[in-house]
């Protein structure tokens, strides 16, 4: 729903980060969720994997939704945080980067563009996009697990 | 161990598709609500059909009753609109009807259960906020998840700061 | 959130009406209630008043959790406790994004649907300073930034409006 967004693969997100790091993983518990690329799980999973690289993660936050900003402002965060890794849209992380200014806050997802969903198919569909990925606009994909579909099943027309 | 209807807090954007739901499906009176703190978090209410429900205690006529499911009904013929059961609510869910000037509130949607439908408050909710699940289907997996976060704290420990504690 | 400005102004909208129009107000509650007001029950509410009070006749105002959601914008076509009132309607007026516009117009394609508002990208809201565009879709020609605009100064420089009707 809302937002569609890719995960960023975990190298990507680990070169971006410190072994003396001391790191928030927060993730938003909407749009990335239905996308797959978010979520309870997927943070737990995340944070994991840091942890067994020898990353230190003191914090794992489920935010209902990222980009209302009181919800950021109003969490408690372990001290001495040094990075923070967000579950979340674009939007979603501007509000991540407001609280945090001066740290370094990693994008853990990669925003594609705004979908309509469909729970009875199971899908969300590309309905308007961000420029590098308007060649997928129209694209479906799985509703939970991100996963792009080969079928179109929803009869509409996309915008720009 | 019988099915309610939970709300999963961090996952409620207060949209309120539940409270429109559930007014279709009651004559365009929903029986549950959405509360709002500090004006952005949501709260959704409905009524939590105790087990040892306060508001069936008190009621003189015996309108209150529990179901086959579990749920605990109202029978609208017999209410006489005292209104004890609301004074006794800890969550302040019963209220009047409008046209009928007596008690109504959430009834678990028992019509639409006998036709093997969930309550159209989940049924209809965006988000999956509410589950329609019995409460160990809920806690089970955030014990296993728990349980995997205590592990891992635990080999952390070991492995990483404290490699000589047993 | 999905922010939305509104492409119509009130005078607008009423060129779009005839007087025998049956309408429904739709409404989205999610995002856009909180794109300084432009959705949600009071603007749906607000709106359909004003329409009354002009010698409209609104026949439903129609509250939707999320209209970016197909099945649940389809269910209001076939649920009995709406079908035959949208099946009376002649126009319906969707409070939403544009892609719960897009909703509205596929699932009732024999209505006149009137797009009222533009989606110009996803932003972050907050009780201190409302909503704010964060990340606008490139052709907007506003730019991208953390702490993001207000969504009035970005309707003066798109030369749409912000907030309700």
């Amino acid at each position: 729903m809302v937002s569609l967004t890719k995960a960023v693969p975990y190298e990507k997100i680990r070169s971006q980060l410190k072994k003396t790091d001391r790191i928030a993983v927060i993730t938003c518990n909407t749009c990335v969720r239905f996308c797959g690329s978010g979520g309870v799980e997927k943070m737990e999973e995340l944070a994991s994997k840091l942890r067994k690289d020898g990353f230190v993660v003191t914090d794992q936050v489920v935010l209902t939704a990222a980009c209302i900003n009181d919800y950021v402002m109003n969490t408690r965060f372990s001290g001495g945080l040094t990075a923070a890794v967000v579950l979340a849209c674009e939007a979603g992380w501007s509000s991540v980067k407001q609280r945090f200014p001066d740290k370094n806050v990693v994008k853990g997802t990669e925003t594609l563009g705004l979908v309509i969903a469909d729970r009875n198919k199971g899908v969300e569909k590309l309905m308007l996009a961000y420029d590098a990925h308007k060649d997928k606009l129209g694209n479906e994909y799985h509703l939970l697990t991100g996963e792009l579909q080969k079928e179109r099943v929803i009869d509409m027309e996309v915008g720009k | 161990m019988t099915k309610k209807v939970y709300l999963v807090p961090n996952r409620c954007l207060g949209c309120e598709e539940c409270i429109e739901a559930c007014a279709k499906e009651h004559e365009w009176a929903a029986r549950n609500y959405v509360e709002w703190i500090d004006m952005v978090y949501p709260v959704q209410m409905h009524c939590s059909h105790c087990v040892d429900a306060p508001c069936a205690r008190v009621c003189p006529v015996d309108a209150i009753k529990t179901t086959e499911e579990d749920a605990i009904v109202i029978d609208e013929a017999v209410c006489i609109g005292c209104g004890n059961c609301a004074l006794v609510c800890p969550f302040g869910i019963p209220r009047f009807s409008g046209s009928t000037k007596k008690v109504v509130k959430c009834d678990l949607c028992i019509d639409r259960q006998r036709e093997g439908k969930e309550p159209a408050c989940v049924e209809n909710c965006p988000t999956h906020a509410l589950v329609f699940i019995d409460i160990e289907e809920y806690e089970t997996p955030k014990r296993e998840r728990a349980a995997r976060r205590i592990l891992e704290a635990g080999t952390y420990l070991r492995e990483i700061l404290m490699p000589q504690e047993g | 959130m999905i922010i939305s400005l509104r492409r119509l102004s009130y005078d607008d909208l009423k060129n779009e009406l005839k007087k025998d129009d049956k309408i429904v107000v739709w409404a989205c509650n999610n995002c856009i209630k909180f794109c300084d007001g432009l959705g949600g029950r009071e603007a749906m509410n607000n709106l359909a008043d004003k329409l009354e009070a002009d010698g409209y006749t609104v026949i439903r105002r129609e509250l939707i959790g999320t209209s970016c959601m197909l099945d649940l914008v389809q269910k209001r076509k076939t649920d009995k406790a709406t079908a035959d009132t949208f099946k009376e309607s002649t126009v319906i007026i969707p409070l939403t994004c544009e892609d719960g516009y897009e909703n509205v117009k596929c699932v009732f394609n024999d209505k006149r649907v009137i797009n009222t508002t533009k989606t110009i990208g996803l932003g972050v809201f907050s009780t201190k300073t409302g909503m704010c565009i964060n990340y606008p879709f490139e052709d907007t020609g506003l730019e991208p930034s953390i702490k993001g605009i207000s969504l009035k100064e970005a309707a003066e420089k798109l030369n749409l409006y912000a907030g309700p009707f």
